[in-house]
């Protein structure tokens, strides 16, 4: 099973790997404290649908989460955008644990970012949605300061 | 009589700076999570290496067109005397030495990332670094 898995993964489009990484580090984000709460799962959901992707392919990743390559998005807008959403992930759960923000600076740095950039980026996007600043102001105010 | 120049790229691993304690600090919390984590930043493919990659496609290609069009074969022979002279005028030691340079960069940030991983202060990890 693990095979074929692979060998599809290996045959999808660019986009569907990336989409699918991206959903991967997410949960990986939210199985760090060693549960997915039901607010995690919902905040997958979300995701996956914003990026017009089925509820299926949420259980694909849950299931073959090994299966599914890292994939580095090209652009550094994508990047946060990316970590903007791990770090929503962290907090989902109204219970910031130092594993999760762990995984979310692990994320980070192999998506090629130096570690004193990372604690930056990390902490600009906590600071802003615990003051309720709007995602799009937060990760332009930060593309500008990187 | 002919003469030829050998050319060859010597390449020599320099150990970087003492990393910041932010740095240190960061990569901890990162190896908690992963303790796996590569901190050895990616080499870029060399020249030398770059030509024989292209030799290699040149001949795969070339073979693949000598069966459609024998005379097709030239293309298929001529990287292949481009990559024996490449390898002989330098090449081959040029990549000799970029391959022991990035063993010793991988040796290097392996011990550096040990001794993150076994430090419990910014202040021991200095002191472990110095002894790498």
């Amino acid at each position: 099973m693990g095979l074929l898995e692979k060998l599809k993964n290996t045959v999808e489009s660019n986009e569907i790997k990336r989409k699918k990484s991206h959903l991967k580090n997410l949960f990986s984000i939210a199985m760090a404290d060693g549960k997915l709460t039901n607010e995690e799962y919902d905040f997958l959901l979300l995701v996956a649908q914003r990026m017009y992707l089925d509820k299926s392919i949420i259980q694909n990743v849950i299931n073959f989460t090994d299966d599914i390559s890292f994939y580095v998005p090209s652009h550094d807008k994508e990047k946060l955008d990316q970590i903007y959403d791990c770090v929503c992930m962290a907090l989902i759960d109204g219970d910031l644990n130092e594993r999760e923000i762990g995984t979310c600076k692990l994320i980070s740095a192999k998506m090629g970012f130096r570690p004193a950039i990372i604690d930056q980026i990390v902490e600009h996007i906590l600071n802003s949605i615990l003051k309720g600043i709007a995602s799009e102001i937060a990760l332009n105010n930060l593309f500008n300061e990187i | 009589m002919p003469t030829y120049k050998v050319v060859v790229t010597k390449y020599t691993f320099k150990k970087p700076s003492l990393m910041s304690e932010q740095d240190f600090k960061s990569y901890k919390q990162i190896l908690s999570v992963d303790p796996k984590y590569d901190l050895n930043p990616k080499s870029e493919l060399i020249i030398e290496m770059k030509i024989i990659k292209y030799c290699l496609i040149g001949i795969a290609i070339g073979g693949i067109l000598s069966i459609l069009w024998d005379p097709l074969g030239v293309i298929a022979g001529f990287s292949f005397v481009t990559l024996v002279m490449s390898l002989i005028l330098g090449g081959a030691e040029s990549i000799s030495s970029h391959e022991r340079y990035k063993s010793d960069k991988r040796k290097y940030f392996n011990e550096v990332r040990n001794a993150i991983i076994a430090s419990k202060s910014y202040e021991e990890f200095k002191s472990r670094i110095i002894r790498i």
